[in-house]
């Protein structure tokens, strides 16, 4: 083959691909799908303005009560929360990742320093006082345990053993993004049972940490969840 | 009824044996039990999996950002995205399927063997893809098929169903090209079939012109093996524990290959040009060289039956197989007629050849597996045991073909009776009946007495039987031995001296071979080994095996083969992993007898009368074959894994071998280095780059010693087989070199663009480079039958070199135009250059007559380029 007849080659091979760069980007197909949901693996911890956070406060007092700690069981505890779980949970429901029919509307209306300052501020606060859990009901063997029949991870993987958090553990391996994952310890039953149901239903898939919870919840059975819930609540 | 039709009987047999089977409880059953194929894909698609090979951003994990790493520090690759998948009727089952097809062009040099050589490129249209799969979540039932077609000799098929945990079955149909030569242009008619036969013109006994004439007018062929191949398999989950397990897989080759012709030597005849030494030689005319084509036609079925029990029945885990391999030569015999006559200007009798292609063949194996656990330094006994035997019986052929050396003429003047070897008649036995029978056990102990600490102990005996005694006697003339070469041999030399007769003034002293070798092997080996791990960072490993080996007959009754291993794994530095490894091995053995045959040849006959000058040297005493000579070797390598942030990983691999065997004559090292690079980069799922490169060199010396043909049949010095004596002077010693480099380097990039445009793009370079070059000590190392044409200047110190080298640039662009249909862009560009000295002088198909020798490829191209591009529409069902 002469070599004349080899440039005739990649010219038109040149010339059969190149064009087809800007004509994919001019035109109009409908693209797949973007990811519906936030990925949290590389989240970095918050920091905020505590004060600012407590001016901001008034509005959330009114149901998760003036220090954090909801007036009515359908309320999740705020006070000793993750910071940077509290701010992903506004965020979302912000963005319509995550929805709630009181706290869309409320969170539409905050800037991203105000999300960062409530969080701080709510992280800032004593916890509700530990309770008395029992390990040995069901709900304390799949907090403890899991149940590897049923493929049910152990929730102190994650949450801590007390549900306070989870424990940190050195790794050269990557890392979870600890600080969104949320503390359990003292939410109560009613709160906790109705997060379990819409990560299974997947009502709540809008982050990677909620994609992880549908795996889990969905491995419940109602008895389960009522089982777990209880056993939270009194931790 | 295996014999002839061991496809149809073992299926009934496995299937009689699986249909009562039931399907009971969820269990999980593995998939060790595949049939034949484990990689479906082609030269278009080599993974199989193109067409769904979009990495998922979401990674393995929710939990961490990026991919995690092997344990040796190597990235894991991003997961590919699970298709969308769309219900299937009202029920649970959802399916996703996906067909692509477009239209191909190569345009170039697209002959080239080495661009043809494992896919059937053709202009036209393609089904790259069919593939569709469904699922019932609930169940766990599932079908899966793929298919994809280049051409009907080049395509696969693959059909998966059953239910996860429960059962597995599996079909597949596959054909698979493999080109041989596109430059082959046959002598005879009737290639591919079991009688070659001269085309119109031709007859025994014509001249290298006439012979040359027609050879420059044959048709151009392709020369090429298709396998076809299809099976099925069945894996199930008995009871909770049992798992039972099926397959059959039949494989048919069919096609034609270069083959041999042997005629007698031609190049006994070979004279000094007119110019004298130093200038072209004239190629002789007597004898012949001829490379036929054979046909291939093969059916190979291999049949498969266990039972395996993974939970522990009284504390054993058990595998239990039964093995059938049955090969059927559809095509057994190849019979050539021959345009030279072997003597020329005599009325020569010899027409023609004929082969005994390969015999038809029964392999069966049985073999059991199991372990159990030891209750002490968390030990395990494991054991394995099998046996089996391989047995051909097919009838034999006669020596000479009657087509070409027909009843009631005789070879020349030898008084050698045509009619005398040309039927069954002329052999002790009508069949084979060959039989090889082994037996394997092996017994091994694991313990881990500490958690930084564990040692295992393993013994293996392996004994091979080979019962295969042929004794070849001709009733019909009372002769021992045979006669070479289609008859060819006796009628170029006048006699025949591979034949043997007690008695026979003629034949009384004849050094022949009257007996097949049986050769047998009894393994034994003995390992003990251990690792420890000094601390978190620091592993050290070393084992000893001893190889006692007892073969027979060779030239030594027993061998010692040790192998001392050492390994350091360490992560010691940094976050890199590197792991070190060094064998040294010896090998000894007993006293070494150069001629340990000498039961299968004549003189050990009785009626064997020594001739007045003995018998020629059966072979140098100091030639110590490789594989019973003694060894020193050592191999050292060393593997670095060092990741490059989160992202990347780079990986180097240095090795070193260094065989140097006890020997002047035979083989005397072989040495090996090599070093392999890569690089893997993947900063997010959608790009992805490597490039990886790799070096080996190796060294091959071997010597030898031309024996002083002057005293061959002249003088008893001929019977002197020592190495320095008169028969092997040193002065005729020679080594040969065989050096060769190979390198292998490439890089790849994929991204993606926008949801809408993939990108791919792969460059692959191989090189290969062989240089045999020799040294020698004088003149006398060279064979007299040259001396007469050859100079020093003319032998000089290596054959030409010989040269591979490929480069490849492939692309793809993947255009997303709606939510179902996506356009595709295939190119390929290759380029190549090949010289190899064996087709040196081809050019043209007149140049395959060299004297009485006829050639039948030209060789591939010694520069190719082609490009071959491809548009394709897929669709997602």
């Amino acid at each position: 083959m002469s070599s004349l007849h080899r440039s005739l080659h990649l010219l038109t091979a040149a010339m059969l691909w190149l064009p087809m760069f800007p004509a994919a980007a001019a035109e109009g197909a409908s693209a797949p799908r973007p990811a519906a949901w936030t990925d949290l693996r590389q989240q970095q911890p918050i920091t905020g303005d505590a004060p600012a956070g407590q001016a901001k406060s008034v509005v959330c007092a009114a149901c998760h009560g003036p220090h954090g700690v909801a007036i009515a069981p359908n309320f999740p505890n705020l006070a000793g929360q993750s910071a940077t779980y509290l701010y992903v949970q506004l965020k979302t429901l912000k963005n319509g990742q995550r929805k709630d029919p009181i706290m869309s509307g409320q969170a539409a209306a905050l800037s991203d320093a105000d999300m960062r300052n409530l969080a701080t501020y709510y992280a800032s606060l004593p916890a509700k006082p530990a309770g008395l859990a029992d390990a040995t009901s069901r709900g304390g063997e799949l907090f403890l345990g899991g149940d590897p029949a049923q493929g049910v991870p152990p929730c102190q993987g994650c949450h801590g053993p007390t549900g306070e958090g989870p424990r940190v553990y050195p790794s050269d391996a990557p890392q979870p993004p600890w600080s969104t994952f949320p503390r359990l310890h003292g939410q109560s039953a009613i709160y906790v049972t109705k997060a379990l149901g819409d990560f299974s239903s997947g009502a709540r898939s809008g982050t990677s940490n909620a994609l992880i919870m549908h795996g889990v919840a969905k491995t419940l059975s109602d008895a389960d969840i009522q089982a777990l819930s209880a056993y939270i609540a009194t931790q | 009824m295996l014999k002839r039709k061991p496809l149809t009987a073992l299926l009934g047999l496995t299937l009689g044996l699986v249909g009562p089977l039931p399907l009971l409880a969820q269990t999980d059953a593995s998939d060790s039990q595949r049939v034949g194929n484990m990689q479906f894909g082609n030269s278009l698609d080599p993974t199989g999996w193109g067409a769904f090979a979009t990495p998922d951003p979401a990674g393995m994990s929710y939990l961490h950002p990026n991919q995690m790493r092997t344990p040796t520090g190597a990235l894991y690759p991003y997961p590919h995205q699970i298709p969308d998948a769309a219900p299937l009727g009202t029920g649970d089952w959802v399916y996703s399927g996906l067909v692509e097809f477009g239209y191909m062009h190569a345009s170039g040099d697209r002959n080239d063997e080495f661009f043809q050589m494992y896919s059937d490129w053709k202009n036209g249209p393609v089904l790259s893809m069919l593939a569709f799969s469904a699922l019932n979540q609930k169940t766990g039932q599932y079908v899966d098929f793929r298919g994809s077609r280049i051409s009907s000799q080049d395509q696969y098929y693959r059909l998966r169903a059953g239910s996860y945990g429960d059962y597995h079955i599996e079909a597949f149909y596959r054909d698979i090209p493999h080109t041989l030569s596109t430059t082959a242009y046959p002598l005879w008619n009737g290639v591919g079939s079991t009688d070659l036969t001269l085309p119109n013109g031709l007859a025994t006994g014509a001249t290298p012109a006439q012979v040359q004439a027609v050879e420059a007018n044959r048709p151009r062929q392709t020369l090429g093996v298709t396998r076809q191949s299809e099976g099925v398999s069945w894996e199930s989950a008995l009871t909770t524990n049992w798992i039972g397990y099926a397959g059959v897989t039949n494989e048919h080759k069919t096609g034609d290959r270069d083959w041999g012709g042997p005629e007698y030597l031609s190049y006994f005849f070979t004279t000094p040009g007119p110019g004298g030494l130093g200038t072209p030689s004239i190629p002789g005319t007597s004898g012949g060289q001829y490379d036929t084509v054979r046909p291939v036609d093969f059916t190979t079925t291999d049949v498969n039956l266990g039972l395996r029990n993974k939970g522990g029945a009284s504390g054993w885990l058990f595998n239990f197989t039964m093995t059938g391999s049955f090969f059927r030569d559809n095509k057994s015999t190849l019979d050539y007629a021959i345009p030279f006559a072997v003597t020329p200007g005599s009325n020569s009798v010899i027409t023609g050849g004929t082969w005994s292609l390969e015999p038809d063949n029964n392999y069966y194996n049985v073999k059991l597996e199991a372990s159990h656990p030891l209750p002490f330094w968390h030990g395990q006994f494991s054991i394995s045991a099998a046996y089996s035997t391989m047995r051909q019986n097919d009838a034999l052929q006669a020596p000479l073909s009657p087509m070409y050396c027909p009843t009631g003429q005789f070879i020349g003047t030898t008084g050698i009776s045509c009619a005398n070897w040309n039927t069954t008649a002329a052999l002790s036995q009508q069949d084979g009946d060959a039989r090889i029978d082994t037996g394997l056990l092996n017994l091994r102990l694991d313990f881990r007495p500490t958690a930084k600490f564990s040692w295992h102990f393993n013994f293996r005996q392996r004994d091979e039987d080979n019962m295969t005694r042929y004794t070849a006697y001709n009733p019909l003339t009372g002769q021992y031995g045979y006669v070479p070469e289609n008859g060819a041999e006796p009628l170029a030399t006048g006699g025949e001296s591979e034949l043997f007769q007690p008695g026979s003034p003629l034949y009384q002293s004849n050094f022949a071979q009257i007996a097949s070798i049986p050769f047998i092997y009894d393994d034994r080996k003995t390992e003990l080994g251990g690792s420890y791990r000094i601390n978190q960072n620091n592993t050290l490993s070393a084992s000893y095996l001893l190889d006692y080996e007892t073969p027979r007959p060779r030239e030594r009754t027993y061998i010692n083969d040790q192998h001392l291993k050492l390994g350091w794994d360490t992560k010691s530095f940094g976050d890199a992993t590197l792991r070190f490894s060094y064998e040294y091995q010896k090998r000894t053995g007993g006293p070494y007898n150069s001629n340990p045959y000498l039961d299968a040849y004549s003189p050990s006959q009785p009626g064997y009368v020594l001739p007045v000058n003995g018998y020629t040297a059966f072979t140098v005493a100091q030639m110590y074959m490789y594989d019973m000579s003694n060894l020193d070797a050592s191999k050292l390598k060393a593997i670095l894994t060092q990741p490059l942030g989160t992202t990347a990983t780079f990986t180097a691999t240095l090795y070193g071998n260094r065989l140097h065997y006890g020997a002047d004559i035979g083989r005397q090292s072989y040495d090996t280095t090599g070093a392999d690079f890569s690089w893997d980069w993947e900063p997010t799922a959608t790009t992805s780059m490597s490039a990886h490169a790799g070096i080996e060199s190796t060294r091959l010396k071997q010597g030898n010693v031309n024996d002083n043909e002057a005293l061959t049949f002249s003088s008893p010095e001929q019977t002197d087989a020592q190495f320095g004596g008169p028969f092997f002077p040193f002065a005729n010693f020679w080594t040969a070199t065989d050096n060769e480099r190979d390198i292998d380097a490439g890089a790849h990039f994929n991204h993606v663009f926008s949801p809408r445009v993939k990108f791919d793009l792969s460059y692959d370079y191989t090189y290969s480079r062989g240089l045999n070059s020799y040294n020698y000590a004088s003149l006398g190392a060279i064979s007299s039958v040259y001396l007469p044409i050859l100079t020093a200047a003319d032998i000089g110190n290596s054959f030409p070199t010989n040269v591979y080298r490929m480069q490849t640039l492939t692309g793809n662009l993947n255009l997303t135009l709606t939510q179902r249909v996506d356009l595709r862009l295939y190119g390929k560009y290759e380029m190549g250059n090949y010289a190899d000295w064996n087709y040196a002088g081809f050019d043209i198909p007149a140049d395959l007559v060299v004297g009485n020798r006829v050639y039948t490829e030209l060789g591939p191209m010694p520069n190719w380029h082609v490009l071959l591009v491809g548009v394709f529409m897929t669709v997602k069902l």
